[in-house]
């Protein structure tokens, strides 16, 4: 009986362990994915769940860029940051930001070779993401840019309207910049 | 025998007495320094100057030091200087766009290859001599600012080592931002008839959340070997008026009477001012876990001889006066030209007579603060000096904007006569700020 309920065990934590092979088979590439839609879903989540029912529907607390000193919510672009900072904080190995051709804050410019090319692509065919491997000062990366696209007006309204913005005619449904992921492919 | 080894004492007597002393000599200066390596203070090895933001603390070597030994001298690390220097939590805003955090990011390889500005000891080495031991040019912020002209146009004719004069590195939030510049125009000229922060009313404030009527003469509880006399100014104090009695402070956690009850139990009631005074030069020896800052160890010029700082030197038992944590309690230590000019100041004349447009030292470098918005705000004294202690570059919105215009506010923070006559008559010279916030605008239309 001992035995016959061993083997069951046994059998059973094998196929636990099952799907983990499939998890060992993940790529740069398809990690990326599954992090972009994370990233993607908490942003439309805070905008539309916090900003958009609290400070447009609900009217009870603005959301401004100068969050802190107006008591106010932060914009869900500075959410994305501020996240991206902690997973920074984490060390766990990827790092992901947003980055456009013409950013409020010029430091948020595309960059690198890798970048700027894929960034062109995506100008072109809005519709796809671009994926490359870069090297960065001895370390090899992947990178991922996600076409990032005007979704409300709260977003071109903000950008057309900001003093330090290099570029004031968004429309919606335009490339505003790309959700870009880094993940390090060497030590 | 022994004849001939007095006779051989007596022939080298000179050479003895010299490897004699030169062997005490040699284990005393041993022993000297091995007591010093091994004992817990390790000042004997500190090399040059401590900066003016560390000295209090220096004979504490692990403050900043970590080390698994204490017999050890650890490296600097970057966690030990963000215990005390804790990066401002918000992000994106302008108030900490230098965070050492952002500067970590793989897409910032490049700004890191023309400074580490990560790492603090990139600018903030110790033991030099140095304003907060910086070691860094006073033009350094030419390594990335060099196109600032071609962004902000009203930028053109400065010099990088000027930018200090308004920039603070690590809060730029505190004055020129250009929403509150925006916010503050066209009230240039105008001083305001009293300040716009309301006051703490922290003895109404406490009452309302605890529910406890004022105490008499007769409900004071103190213990029968203690002598009342020396509680005398307890009858009528806000403490009495809040509820609280002896034993609220003088007793510990196990109900035990404290003579001299230290800021720990003070912490109860005034938590956030507590966390502020630990904070600043003021308490980081007591946060340091070290005896307090005393008169003769400052390096400004002070009054009197071991005067030590905690929350009643400034604050009378048992009066608990805050007019006279004000004024009167600063200037019984402190004894530089900017304090000693004080008193001769409009600013004081009008505090004295209790006219609201007045200020004292506590209106400027202690100011109030509001926090929380409608039925959670409230007004609280900070406590934590250190915030408001650099006029050009942090106090114009904390402190100057509740009663002057900014025009007139930013002219007179940059006049370093007027610092040290205490802002005593007008500023003469005009710093052109709303002219280059208007040059600036115009550009970016």
């Amino acid at each position: 009986m001992m035995k016959v309920r061993h083997s069951a065990l046994l059998g059973s934590l094998l196929a636990a362990t099952l799907p983990v092979n499939v998890w060992a088979e993940i790529t740069a590439q398809t990690m990326a994915d599954a992090i972009h839609a994370v990233i993607e879903a908490d942003r439309a989540v805070y905008a539309d769940l916090v900003v958009n029912r609290l400070a447009i529907e609900e009217e009870v607390i603005e959301a401004s860029e100068e969050y802190h000193e107006n008591s106010a919510l932060p914009l869900p672009a500075q959410m994305l940051r501020a996240s991206a900072e902690k997973v920074r904080d984490k060390k766990s190995g990827f790092s992901f930001s947003l980055v456009s051709p013409w950013p409020i804050n010029s430091q948020n410019k595309v960059k690198t070779e890798a970048e700027i090319k894929g960034m062109d692509s995506i100008l072109k065919n809005p519709t796809t993401n671009v994926y490359s491997e870069e090297t960065l000062s001895g370390k090899k990366y992947f990178t991922a840019l996600y076409p990032d696209i005007a979704v409300s007006n709260s977003c071109v309204s903000c950008h057309n309207n900001h003093k330090d913005s290099p570029k004031k005619d968004f429309k919606i449904g335009d490339v505003m910049g790309a959700i870009m992921i880094k993940i390090p492919l060497s030590k | 025998m022994q004849d001939k080894l007095m006779i051989w004492v007596w022939k080298n007597a000179k050479k003895i007495t010299l490897y004699s002393l030169w062997l005490i000599l040699f284990i005393g200066s041993a022993f000297y320094f091995y007591n010093k390596l091994s004992s817990d203070d390790k000042t004997v090895l500190i090399q040059g100057k401590t900066s003016n933001g560390h000295y209090q603390i220096e004979e504490q070597c692990d403050s900043c030091h970590e080390a698994e030994d204490k017999n050890e001298l650890g490296d600097i690390k970057q966690e030990k200087c963000l215990a005390c220097h804790k990066e401002k939590k918000r992000s994106n805003t302008k108030a900490n766009s230098h965070r050492a955090k952002l500067f970590e990011a793989d897409d910032k390889t490049d700004l890191r290859k023309l400074l580490r500005a990560d790492q603090c000891v990139t600018c903030h080495e110790e033991h030099q001599l140095g304003h907060a031991g910086t070691t860094q040019p006073a033009d350094f912020c030419i390594l990335c600012h060099k196109d600032i002209a071609e962004d902000r146009v009203s930028h053109k004719d400065l010099a990088f080592d000027e930018c200090g004069d308004c920039h603070n590195y690590h809060d730029n939030s505190a004055n020129y931002s250009e929403s509150f510049i925006g916010e503050h125009l066209g009230e240039e000229a105008k001083t305001f008839e009293h300040s716009k922060i309301p006051p703490t009313q922290y003895t109404a404030r406490f009452l309302k959340k605890h529910i406890s009527e004022p105490l008499s003469w007769q409900q004071k509880e103190l213990p029968a070997t203690v002598d009342a006399n020396q509680a005398k100014d307890w009858d009528g104090s806000s403490h009495a008026l809040a509820g609280t009695n002896c034993q609220t402070c003088h007793n510990d956690k196990n109900n035990e009477w404290v003579e001299k009850p230290d800021h720990q139990s003070c912490k109860s009631c005034h938590k956030t001012q507590l966390k502020g005074f630990l904070s600043g030069k003021h308490g980081m020896r007591l946060k340091q876990k070290l005896p307090g800052m005393t008169t003769n160890n400052a390096r400004l010029a002070m009054k009197g001889e071991h005067k030590e700082l905690n929350c009643i030197s400034c604050h009378k038992d048992h009066q608990f006066d805050a007019k006279e944590a004000a004024v009167a309690s600063c200037l019984n230590c402190h004894n530089d030209q900017h304090s000693l000019a004080y008193k001769e100041t409009k600013h004081y004349q009008l505090w004295k007579n209790k006219d609201s447009r007045g200020a004292s030292c506590a209106t400027c470098h202690m100011p109030k603060i509001e926090k929380g918005r409608k039925k959670n705000k409230s007004v609280l004294t900070q406590h934590n000096q250190n915030h408001n202690l650099r006029p050009s570059q942090k106090m114009v919105k904390t402190v100057c904007i509740n009663c002057h215009g900014l025009g007139f506010s930013i002219d007179a923070l940059q006049d370093k006569q007027l610092i040290n006559n205490n802002f005593a008559v007008p500023p003469t010279q005009h710093i052109p700020l709303i002219e280059m916030w208007n040059s600036y605008n115009n550009d970016k239309k």
